[in-house]
């Protein structure tokens, strides 16, 4: 990575990738920037798991937030995966919260397992880390993490959906794909991201036209995406 | 092609097609067609840029029954149809170059010169900078010629149908492949390419990428406005 774009001088590009477990394009974009992540190598890029409520961002009361809520409480749809995530990097860091996603994101979205303690449970043994303070409410703090990382998400840059990938704590930017590039193209799609990002300050949005016909294949992505294995 | 690789020449013409599909109103449609006129004129006689009819009016209407091409040009839910009627008179006398200019020209008079778009003066203001006399649109003025409100309905129609266009502008890469695109302003002209190729990349090759949208907070909302108010020049 050369020194114009590390912007907040750390050496390192920092990206911070904002998500929802319940958001199928934010679990594709996530198998990419991993993907990315890894070809960079951990001497180059920072990757930080970051977390947005869609139920927050979707909630119809100014007044009303969701980490003032348990999570068998109405319209709550994703906080209890929140507060495990939460957990997950509270007992085993950064990444240990990427290795819990990455098996929950996998049972929920490939093999159609709903955000239940059970298949949290399971995603918390697969990836060996500890998630248990998110059903039996001992720890308040995994409520602020959440509030935290949502309010920065949401001030600092003005994300209004999942996910949204921000660049030396800076520039962001939401991405919306289905399904997760093939690896010979995800850092070719990641290098065009980031210069449009950080450098090509004109473009604000590229969206893909879709056909009915293209609609209806996309749908047919988002419910049956293909199978990372295991 | 030399500059455009013949892998990505989908429809085997020998060169890249591009179709822009604009209404004159649109302010990042007119800084988006500055910038591809840029990029067309580095890339010559490779690429040919076919500038589109899209109405705004039309496809924020949500009745089905209403078209604008049965309006009459002028009326406050058509304030673009006569610019499309005469862009029409000006495509079917001098060819698609010199409908990119007359848009270009009737925009910068309507987003830099505050002008009104559905004065004869203007229109004609605008032809003449496309080197159509104001005599050659007579027919059009007169409402002999009709042919404008068939080609906004037909293009209009092609690109909803064909593309799904929901905007503008709405570009298309060899009639396969098209994205919206916000820009603004203009990029500076030694960037102009390298956007180019990033978006085309995205849009043409990276299918898997279907949106990506800068979050905007407040103070980036209001630097855009900023923007587009400081491109109106002081009257």
């Amino acid at each position: 990575m050369s020194d114009i774009f590390d912007i907040n001088a750390t050496g390192k590009l920092e990206l911070d990738f904002y998500f929802d477990f319940l958001c199928p394009f934010s679990y594709q974009a996530s198998i990419w920037i991993r993907d990315v992540a890894d070809l960079m190598g951990t001497e180059y890029v920072d990757l930080r798991w970051r977390f947005i409520s869609l139920a927050q961002l979707n909630r119809k009361s100014p007044d009303w937030n969701v980490w003032e809520h348990k999570p068998e409480d109405e319209d709550t749809y994703g906080l209890l995966a929140l507060l495990a995530g939460a957990a997950a990097l509270k007992s085993s860091g950064m990444e240990g919260l990427g290795r819990f996603y990455r098996e929950l994101g996998r049972l929920h979205h490939e093999k159609k397992e709903p955000l239940t303690a059970e298949t949290i449970e399971k995603a918390a043994q697969a990836s060996e880390v500890q998630v248990a303070a998110a059903y039996d409410g001992s720890d308040p703090e995994l409520y602020e993490i959440l509030k935290q990382n949502h309010h920065e998400g949401v001030e600092k840059y003005g994300v209004f959906g999942t996910s949204t990938l921000v660049f030396e704590e800076k520039y962001g930017f939401y991405l919306k794909i289905m399904p997760s590039p093939p690896k010979d193209r995800a850092l070719d799609i990641f290098q065009h991201i980031q210069m449009l990002a950080m450098v090509e300050k004109n473009v604000f949005e590229v969206k893909r036209l879709m056909t009915a016909e293209a609609s209806a294949e996309l749908n047919e992505t988002v419910s049956n995406p293909p199978s990372t294995g295991e | 092609m030399t500059q455009t690789a013949g892998f990505m020449d989908f429809n085997n013409s020998g060169k890249l097609e591009i179709d822009f599909f604009f209404d004159v109103r649109c302010p990042y449609a007119y800084q988006a067609a500055l910038w591809l006129q840029e990029v067309a004129d580095i890339f010559g006689a490779d690429l040919d840029l076919r500038w589109r009819f899209f109405s705004l009016e039309q496809i924020n209407r949500k009745d089905p029954a209403w078209n604008i091409w049965e309006q009459a040009p002028g009326a406050d839910t058509a304030k673009s149809l006569w610019s499309f009627l005469v862009a029409t008179a000006v495509k079917n006398q001098a060819g698609n170059a010199a409908l990119g200019k007359f848009y270009q020209s009737l925009a910068r008079m309507y987003h830099e010169e505050s002008k009104d778009i559905n004065s004869q003066t203007v229109l004609e203001d605008a032809a003449n900078e496309a080197g159509i006399k104001a005599e050659a649109l007579a027919d059009v003025f007169s409402g002999k010629d009709k042919s404008g409100y068939e080609l906004l309905a037909s293009e209009h129609t092609l690109a909803v149908d064909k593309y799904g266009a929901f905007g503008v502008p709405t570009i298309v890469f060899e009639e396969k492949y098209a994205a919206y695109l916000k820009l603004m302003p203009k990029p500076a002209s030694d960037r102009a390419l390298e956007i180019f190729q990033r978006f085309l990349m995205i849009t043409m090759i990276d299918h898997d990428v279907l949106e990506i949208k800068k979050p905007m907070t407040a103070e980036q909302n209001q630097a855009v406005k900023d923007t587009i108010k400081a491109i109106k020049k002081e009257a």
